[in-house]
């Protein structure tokens, strides 16, 4: 059993892979937690496919996927934070610019290539395929949104659980909100890393994967994280 | 002394409707004033604008002597109603210590003085022995003393509770108000306190600003809250009936315009 565990260690692609999964769980985790006190998770889960749409686009135009992504998720995001938080209109708006980006994902992975592959790679990804250089992406995305997230997570917690006191004590709600879309939507890209261009297309680890990460991660977070009981540990 | 609060000519409209024309009012410190009027008189608007996130069309509002953005360290306020928090599973001490100080940067670590001070508010509204239940499963009542702790994290010089009784039983009424009346006792804050009825205020309240039309009045109960007086804020014929201590607003075609009944809807 060991044995075969160290075996599996041996190859550069577990390594690879088990680093990528622990990053993604432990941005997941943390982004996770703001993501269900926001009720944000539709938001959440659009960004990924928005992402996929970034990065069919980025392969066709011949440019790095994973910068397609971080580039059109951070767009959408900053938009999506700017409409406000007023939840109905916004699950409406969500929905209309996931279907939309869905749609033009399939259309630029087909006009890019018939090669059937090529949509369940940046659909569901590929663990196994991360490699080193995409780790240090991950990594670099990682810790930068970790270190957004340290800078306003107190404005953040504060104007999530009680905007209009929040507003009264002079914080500005849509500066938040946008802030925070940034640094969300990195778990989605930073679990999604795409090598070199399109030089190896078919080593996306899933814009799902990333998502999965952050709603399994977050009913795990202890419900009274901040409290006394479990503050010491937890904060 | 500086007053409490000033407001001069305080116009303020929304989408072209004027909700709030030319009130004055002048409030001294420590005083505990009863804010009460029809729906749609503009009490939350008045709030909005006494914790300065809704600037003024016209006219000035001056809190301690200074502009409510630069107050807002003495002001302590409970927004009406609480949406969103029935999907959360935080412990209501949790949202209490978010809000301590939740306008500083960094991570949200609470501190040792900040928990004390938590602990603090939270004694002073007998909320601390259910603090550690999620909010989402607590009762109106309880719910209202949290939110009424956390607007006393600081020591805040004025009290602004918009709508506190709102969708509450008159056991849990009476409750709040005790409460209240003990924050005060303490503290010697000024209070301005929004409600729907007067009846439950009656006690405990020094003066009465009545709106109503866009208009105010600001004086003792039996000043404002009088058939001529009220007549006038309206623009058209007021009767105020008083039985057995309760007073009941009625207008002359015999609609009750304000009476005990809480039964009213709130956004």
């Amino acid at each position: 059993m060991i044995s075969t565990l160290t075996n599996y260690l041996g190859y550069e692609f577990v390594r690879n892979a088990l680093a990528a999964g622990t990053l993604a769980a432990i941005l997941g985790a943390i982004v996770g937690y703001f993501v269900i006190v926001r009720n944000a998770g539709f938001a959440a889960h659009a960004l990924a496919h928005i992402g996929f749409a970034g990065a069919a686009g980025a392969a066709l135009l011949g440019l790095s996927t994973l910068e397609g992504m971080l580039l059109l998720t951070l767009g959408s995001s900053l938009v999506m934070g700017a409409a406000g938080d007023k939840l109905q209109r916004r699950d409406l708006a969500i929905g209309m610019v996931l279907s939309m980006s869905l749609g033009l994902g399939v259309l630029f992975l087909k006009l890019y290539s018939t090669y059937a592959g090529q949509a369940k790679s940046i659909l569901f990804g590929d663990i196994f395929g991360v490699s080193t250089g995409q780790l240090e992406q991950m990594l670099v995305l990682s810790l930068l949104s970790l270190a957004a997230l340290a800078v306003f997570s107190r404005r953040l917690l504060f104007a999530s659980t009680q905007p209009r006191l929040a507003e009264a004590r002079g914080l500005s709600l849509p500066g938040l909100s946008m802030a925070f879309m940034s640094p969300r939507e990195s778990p989605c890209v930073s679990a999604a890393p795409s090598g070199g261009a399109s030089a190896s297309p078919s080593c996306w680890a899933s814009p799902r994967f990333g998502l999965a990460f952050c709603s399994i991660a977050s009913p795990a977070i202890p419900p009274h994280f901040g409290s006394p009981r479990s503050s010491s540990s937890s904060t | 002394m500086t007053p409490a609060l000033q407001i001069s000519d305080l116009t303020i409209s929304l989408g072209g409707n004027e909700i709030l024309s030319g009130v004055d009012a002048t409030i001294a410190e420590g005083e505990f004033i009863g804010i009460f009027g029809p729906n749609g008189a503009g009490k939350t608007t008045l709030v909005r604008a006494l914790v300065g996130t809704l600037p003024p069309t016209r006219g000035w509002i001056k809190i301690l002597g200074r502009s409510p953005r630069h107050a807002a360290r003495q002001i302590g306020y409970m927004p009406q109603g609480h949406t969103g928090f029935d999907a959360t599973a935080l412990s209501a001490r949790t949202l209490v210590e978010a809000a301590c100080h939740g306008d500083r940067w960094g991570i949200p670590w609470t501190s040792r003085s900040s928990k004390r001070e938590v602990d603090r508010v939270l004694e002073m509204t007998d909320a601390a022995s259910y603090a550690a239940r999620p909010f989402s499963v607590l009762s109106g009542g309880e719910r209202q003393r949290v939110m009424l702790a956390q607007a006393l994290l600081g020591d805040p010089r004025i009290l602004i509770l918009d709508e506190p009784l709102a969708s509450l039983d008159p056991k849990n009424q009476a409750l709040l108000i005790e409460c209240v009346a003990r924050v005060k006792r303490l503290t010697r804050t000024t209070i301005l306190f929004v409600a729907h009825d007067m009846n439950p205020l009656l006690r405990v309240m020094d003066r009465v600003l009545y709106l109503a039309g866009g208009r105010a009045a600001l004086g003792r109960l039996d000043d404002v809250v009088t058939s001529a007086s009220l007549s006038k804020l309206y623009g058209f014929e007021i009767e105020v009936v008083r039985v057995e201590n309760r007073v009941f607003v009625i207008s002359a075609e015999g609609n009750v315009a304000e009476s005990e009944c809480a039964h009213h809807d709130h956004d």
